[in-house]
């Protein structure tokens, strides 16, 4: 029992899309007087139930548009769940579209800062780790300019040495890794290795398959919203090869 | 509500930060930042002397000396409302791929203005000094004045920018109200213009007695009137806790809509 982190019982999520996005005041009353719906309601995930244990890297598959990055973000309590349960134990670091929380106009330095204390580190605590984070990212000379000078590789180094120094229980890294080049990755794929090691718990979300079938003891296969196979990795993988190719 | 109050000040840090890039983003780090910002409410004066001095004449004395006590106030909540409205949904990339408590968004940008309207009222000493105002013992109320103006602001600011990501015409709404709102708080004009008859009703708008407190404070040299600074104070606790509850029942469904 214990050593469950992540619990999701028959989680459901509606997205109301509204036909005229953003809306205004103006578009709800005209609606309201027409008596026009004027939206559609689209379930993103669709009865999802599964287990994130400690000590493993669990993969997330699935084509475009199947709900991986909202099953993410309601992990991260980013989204509220429309019914179902999900049990969360532990600290969670969630990394989407890799340094989208960054502030563009701060340095790599200043943005450490910023993200620990999102995270709820006080600043003593990311100073103690900067060297480490410095160490791995391999940016020392970045690190006072601007980040709207970084290309995309760079942030998602910063991104993701940060996150793997901040010493989260559950990390969860959306699409990632694949900028990072090659001895970086290779890295990268190390410390996950480590982290895992460490009892940490990883959910990969992922279009490189050899990246998860490499990381992940497990797999999970998302499609429209629904789990079409769960288990050993390259099973979820040659089922999503399959989906796929027809 | 408490437990929310006491969570934002684990996030002291994020709101540090983001003051920083407001006022990076405000000043491009030049120190004449700070006569930049002071260019508009002083060329509001300048606009207002010439129409009710030389055009209309109103009986006020050392009139330009009168705007400057009150347009700063003023000038605090309408650019912290106007600046805080579009916050969340400037901030969207944050919102959606982070958990955090979402009011220190537009928290910040009041606080950047705060801070502002602070500055702004130590470069008004002086020239109180200059033009024959002494220091006052009734300078002890300019805490009090700010502490209402603050929170009023906050409540509003803090709704106003959870509404504004589900109905984008919110600002028009506000930017509109503003400019309306201004002409029923004594800024261009003393509380003595205002009959006897509506005096009560008119000192019902919390902003319209803490300006007129400023008014009292800093132009005349007296005493605000109590009464009517005790229901400022009261209206304005409750406006921020109504507009700060409200907050938190939207907030949940903030991330997916931006």
């Amino acid at each position: 029992m214990d050593k469950v982190r992540v619990r999701i019982e028959n989680l459901n999520k509606k997205f109301r899309v509204f036909h005229e996005s953003p809306l205004t005041f103006q578009r709800a009353a005209y609606n309201l007087l027409r008596g026009k719906r004027g939206y559609q309601d689209i379930w993103a995930l669709k009865d999802v139930s599964f287990c994130l244990n400690k000590q493993e890297a669990v993969g997330l598959i699935g084509p475009n548009a199947s709900g991986k990055t909202t099953l993410l973000r309601i992990i991260a309590s980013i989204y509220a769940p429309t019914s179902g349960s999900v049990h969360v134990n532990g600290r969670v670091a969630a990394f989407f579209e890799l340094g989208s929380g960054f502030i563009m106009e701060f340095t790599g330095i200043e943005n450490l800062y910023l993200y620990g204390a999102v995270f709820g580190l006080s600043r003593r605590q990311v100073k103690e780790r900067i060297p480490d984070i410095i160490g791995f990212s391999e940016l020392n000379n970045f690190l006072d300019i601007p980040l709207r000078q970084y290309s995309f590789g760079m942030r998602m180094r910063l991104a993701f040495s940060l996150a793997v120094n901040i010493d989260p229980d559950i990390l969860l890294i959306d699409e990632t890794l694949a900028v990072g080049d090659l001895a970086f990755r290779e890295k990268c794929f190390r410390k996950i290795e480590e982290l895992k090691a460490k009892g940490k718990t990883l959910f990969l979300v992922s279009q490189h398959l050899d990246e998860i079938e490499r990381l992940c003891e497990r797999a999970i296969l998302l499609d429209k919203g629904e789990i079409k196979a769960i288990g050993p990795a390259k099973d979820a993988i040659r089922e999503y090869k399959i989906t796929m190719g027809k | 509500m408490v437990q929310e109050i006491k969570n934002l000040f684990k996030f002291r840090e994020l709101i540090l930060a983001l003051l920083i890039r407001g006022f990076k983003a405000k000043y491009k780090n030049s120190f004449l930042g700070i006569f930049w910002s002071l260019l508009n409410p002083l060329l509001n004066v300048l606009i207002f002397t010439f129409i009710f001095t030389v055009i209309i004449k109103i009986n006020i004395k050392s009139y330009p000396l009168y705007l400057l006590c009150t347009i700063f106030p003023w000038n605090f909540f309408n650019s912290a409302l106007i600046n805080s409205i579009v916050s969340i949904v400037e901030d969207d990339h944050f919102v959606k791929n982070t958990f955090f408590p979402y009011e220190v968004i537009p928290l910040a940008v009041v606080i950047t203005n705060f801070i502002n309207f602070l500055i702004d009222l130590l470069i008004l000493i002086p020239v109180l000094l200059l033009f024959g105002r002494g220091i006052s013992i009734v300078w002890f109320y300019i805490p009090l004045l700010i502490f209402i103006g603050f929170i009023l602001t906050c409540g509003l600011s803090i709704l106003a920018a959870g509404i504004y990501v589900t109905f984008r015409d919110l600002n028009f709404i506000l930017n509109f109200s503003l400019r309306l709102f201004f002409y029923f708080v004594p800024v261009i004009y003393t509380l003595d213009f205002i009959p006897q008859k509506l005096r009560s009703i008119y000192l019902c708008n919390p902003l319209a007695a803490v300006i007129d407190g400023f008014a009292k404070v800093l132009f005349y040299g007296r005493a605000p009137d109590l009464k009517w600074l005790g229901l400022a104070t009261l209206e304005s606790i409750i406006i921020f806790t109504l507009c700060f509850y409200a907050f938190q029942k939207i907030k949940k469904a903030l991330p997916e809509q931006l």
